[in-house]
């Protein structure tokens, strides 16, 4: 990320026009030009470079193998193999750019006009233009030839009115979408002609995709032009063409089967420089999608569930001095959570509370390896159960997910497939995953489904996601956590995206399906109030550490540390003078390995200069809590409800 | 459902009766010259008149184009200068085995292309991917009719294993129909994997990075369980996109196909009306594509409502 003070010093840059940097050379393009200019070059000194005439007929010396005064041979009429090469790819490539660059010509004004017109007039053309789409472009090339007579020109022209509608189409699209902003309507007040509105704002536009356009036509009418002088209705003899050449050498492939070669290769050759040249056009308008490692991590084969007895008491989840790196390109990679350490027992809710960027959903996601790209557990251990879960195998890491630790994200009609009914999505797993026979797992969903609270489940199970609210949606993500029989929950800012009502009733269901079930809650949210209302415990991150942990009780009613106090103040409160919920100001410091001194110093109105002379380790101030503050308890609890 | 489909007719009748509109004026436009192969080239000038006048060829073009519909929509499409028989039984024979073709060939491919997106999707960023795209971009630049050529002279001149040219109809020999198909619905299905592939793989790249498949993943479910049984289908509208547009394609590129395995189909029937000038065939066999362009894109469109359930609200 750019640091702030360094953006505001940096001159300010004039904006390029969208025309110049749309023109401008990006680097990925730069082979694929070569290589096209390369071909250009062939077929422009296609007459310098032959050997020999490309019509000469020599019957004498037909089909000949390669020679020395024949680089490749002769034909079965005698005459030379490479020289028509030459000449087939200049007139086939000729016939190419031409169809392309008729089809831009014809296509642009046209899409330009009916976008500025607009009605009925528009409505009619595209009719036109979808109605001629349904004939395929060789009949309708077809004819065009029957009227115009066979003719490589004439197989061009109707190529390009082809594709003239893919350009109308683009053209018709920025023309339609100038004409509707405000700028242009602004313009016209002022009396801004049309002209001036389509080669100030229209063709700029519309530039970058309809050079896409061309690159993408490109290749195709390269093999168009040859199949058309493959079936005899495009270049005519003696011209030579490669699709003309391949038909030759069709009719004697019985006793000469390698002259259907060199025109092929030449052709593909051909072709896949401009489809090089196209994917490299469509690229640098849109870059392709990066990976998703997640996927690579589900790899594993899954077994059935062995019983999970649970050692050292009942203590589910131990985390200890956890330390997470995360992978910048900009920077390098940064140790995002550091010496994080925390135990979770049945029955019991944790919450992990801080801003975003604080390392709590990286914690969370890093016990059932569920990190996002670039990101890896450094140092430390994640016990679940009493068996370690980092560095493990992709098999054990899937039965950790199908058996032992469910997940519920934030947005909760997002997580459900929308192309799968919700019965699918809860019997489905427990099929899969468990091994339940159908109608086991039908009763198994049905009873879940009355246990979060949720009305005709019958009903629901016939019905998709979008017809879901986003609460009830909710519920029938716990219960698919459920259904698993997990001894962990993560919430991960589960009742974010929900009314503030219906967030009540999930916090309740959850609290409730914690105790009935002795299931250990890990609970990740950014506020304060869901903390006090559903946690037994809790932990405040900062910066990727963390600065304060204890009971919920506890640190809700006298916290600690200045960061948990300002969390504290920004949770809206229903009272008589109440201010407005605010934010610590500043923002959380960016860490590469170990923090040299307390992070939140900068944001804290106590901070002094021992509080900047080295990193600040967990103070207890009494038993059962930490924090990393010097200031003692009494100093801290001044603050509250004082500004910040 | 049913007033979706019912709309789909009606716009697919506009469709048709705009493109006859076309295809007839372009038809009026070439040369017709059916004395020609009626009387031969030095018939006397009363007797090219009558023939003239008897096929209507004198009239309003206008007038013409409505004669020439109003017999079409009966199903009777006129008479070919060349042959003199009904374009209509001409085109009933020969239909079947171009759309056999064509069915076939894009089965080739969609079973190709989704196969491959879905594995390349899978193994995105991967040697597997790279090899895997790289070859469907070789596949895309190589011209179906030379693979043709090559696919003829490596099986069938050289190793003997496949007729090179000719259809056999199933009613004749069920085996022979099948060797028939298999080298050229090959070479015409073969070029259209890769546009499946990079498709289906671009939305399958896109719905792997959705919340539901961090969330089916989160449950324990393996990679090619979420590939296969969450992301594909949501993947699949883009890829019924293509794939019916390549069906439109490769509707146009059988006529290339055709013509190098020698098949009497749709194609050749309309190669050689442009030969010889027999407007008629001509116009009946584009008409016949169109019909089937319109009827492959209605049921592209009720794809998509099976597709996604949403959309079934929507519609």
């Amino acid at each position: 990320m750019m640091n702030k003070s360094h953006a505001l010093a940096s001159p300010p840059q004039t904006r390029p026009s969208s025309l110049t940097a749309s023109l401008k050379i990006k680097p990925g393009l730069i082979r694929p030009a070569l290589l096209t200019m390369v071909l250009v070059f062939v077929a422009l000194l296609a007459p310098w470079l032959a050997t020999h005439d490309p019509t000469q007929q020599d019957l004498l010396n037909s089909l000949m193998t390669p020679s020395a005064a024949n680089w490749l041979g002769t034909d079965d009429q005698g005459r030379d193999i490479y020289s028509r090469l030459l000449f087939g790819l200049r007139l086939d490539l000729l016939a190419a750019v031409g169809a392309v660059l008729i089809g831009f010509l014809i296509g642009t004004p046209l899409g330009v006009a009916a976008g500025l017109l607009g009605g009925r007039v528009e409505r009619l053309f595209m009719r036109l233009v979808d109605a001629t789409l349904a004939i395929p472009p060789i009949l309708l090339i077809m004819s065009v030839i029957a009227v115009l007579g066979r003719d490589y020109t004439h197989s061009m022209l109707a190529l390009g009115i082809i594709f003239s509608f893919g350009f109308i189409r683009i053209a018709r699209g920025e023309a339609k979408l100038t004409r509707g902003s405000t700028y242009v309507l602004a313009a016209r007040g002022i009396g801004v002609s049309t002209g001036r509105l389509i080669s100030r704002h229209i063709l700029p536009g519309a530039l970058p995709a309809l050079i896409t356009q061309i690159g993408l036509f490109l290749p195709v009418a390269l093999l168009i032009s040859a199949s058309l002088s493959y079936l005899g209705l495009g270049v005519q003899s003696p011209q030579s063409s490669l699709g003309a050449m391949l038909q030759a050498a069709q009719e004697v492939s019985l006793t000469a089967p390698w002259q259907v070669l060199p025109p092929g290769i030449l052709l593909v050759i051909a072709a896949l420089i401009l489809n090089f040249l196209a994917e490299a056009l469509s690229d640098s308008l849109r870059p392709r999608g990066d990976s998703d490692p997640l996927l690579a991590t589900a790899a594993g084969t899954l077994r059935p569930r062995r019983p999970t007895e649970l050692r050292e008491r009942d203590v589910v989840l131990e985390v200890r001095n956890l330390g997470i790196e995360v992978a910048d390109p900009l920077h390098g990679p940064r140790m995002a959570v550091r010496d994080v350490s925390f135990a979770l027992k049945r029955g019991e809710v944790l919450a992990v509370v801080g801003e975003s960027g604080s390392g709590k959903t990286l914690t969370s996601m890093a016990i059932p390896g569920l990190v996002p790209a670039g990101a890896r557990v450094r140092e430390g251990s994640i016990r679940v159960a009493g068996a370690e879960s980092t560095g493990v195998s992709l098999d054990r890491l899937r039965h950790l997910r199908a058996h032992e630790v469910a997940v519920i994200f934030q947005n909760p009609l997002a997580c459900l497939n929308p192309s799968q009914t919700i019965g699918q999505q809860l019997v489905k797993p427990l099929m899969r995953l468990k091994g339940l026979s159908k109608a086991e797992a039908h009763a198994r969903v049905i009873a879940l489904l009355n246990e979060v609270g949720i009305p005709e489940p019958e009903r629901r199970l016939a019905q998709y996601a979008h017809e879901l609210s986003g609460g009830l949606a909710q519920r029938v993500v716990i219960a698919q956590a459920l259904s698993r029989d997990p001894l962990l929950l993560i919430a991960d800012e589960a009742t974010s995206a929900l009314d503030v009502t219906v967030q009540y009733q999930v916090l309740e269901l959850l609290k409730r399906l914690g105790k009935e079930r002795g299931l250990a809650i890990l609970f990740v949210t950014h506020s304060m109030g869901v903390v006090s209302h559903i946690a037994d415990e809790v932990v405040v991150m900062y910066a990727g550490e963390i600065v304060e942990q204890g009971a919920a009780m506890d640190v809700v009613s006298s916290p600690t540390h200045p960061y948990t106090m300002a969390l504290l103040d920004a949770v809206p409160r229903n009272q008589r003078g109440a201010k407005l919920p605010v934010s610590p100001p500043g923002a959380a410091p960016r860490v590469t390995t170990a923090l040299s001194q307390c992070g939140f110093a900068p944001r804290c109105s106590l901070s002094g200069p021992e509080c900047k002379a080295g990193p600040i380790s967990l103070q207890s101030w009494t038993a059962l809590r930490g924090t990393r503050c010097i200031r003692r308890p009494d100093e801290v609890a001044q603050l509250r409800g004082r500004k910040s | 459902m049913f007033t979706t489909i019912t709309t789909r007719l009606f716009s697919g009748a506009l469709v048709l009766a705009i493109v006859s509109i076309i295809a007839f004026t372009l038809a009026a436009l070439s040369p017709r010259h059916p004395e020609i192969y009626k009387l031969g080239a030095d018939a006397p000038i009363e007797a090219v008149q009558s023939v003239r006048t008897s096929l209507g060829l004198d009239l309003p073009v206008p007038q013409q184009y409505l004669n020439w519909a109003l017999d079409a929509v009966r199903g009777d499409l006129g008479t070919s200068y060349v042959s003199d028989t009904p374009v209509s039984d001409e085109i009933k024979q020969r239909a079947p085995r171009t759309l056999i073709l064509v069915f076939v060939s894009v089965l080739v491919a969609a079973l190709l292309g989704v196969t491959i997106g879905v594995l390349a999707a899978v193994y995105q960023g991967t040697w597997i991917d790279r090899l895997l795209t790289t070859s469907a971009s070789m596949v895309q630049a190589t011209p179906g009719f030379w693979l043709g050529i090559l696919l003829v002279t490596l099986f069938s001149v050289m190793l003997g294993w496949l007729p090179a040219t000719g259809y056999v109809p199933p009613t004749v020999s069920f085996s022979g129909w099948i060797q028939s198909l298999i080298l050229p619905a090959f070479a015409l299905g073969l070029p259209s994997t890769a546009a499946i592939v990079r498709q289906l793989r671009g939305a399958m790249v896109g719905e792997l990075k959705q919340d539901y498949v961090r969330s089916a993943i989160a449950q324990g479910y393996g990679r090619m369980q979420v590939a296969l049984g969450q992301a594909l289908r949501n993947a699949m509208g883009p890829a019924a996109t293509v794939i019916g547009f390549q069906t439109i394609v490769k509707l146009s590129t059988v006529v290339v196909i055709e013509k190098v395995f020698a098949i009497d189909g749709l194609g050749s029937l309309a190669l050689n009306a442009v030969f010889r000038g027999d407007t008629p065939v001509l116009l009946g066999t584009v008409m016949t594509f169109a019909i089937v362009v319109v009827i492959v894109n209605m049921l592209v469109d009720l794809s998509y409502s099976w597709i996604s359930p949403k959309s079934r609200g929507a519609a």
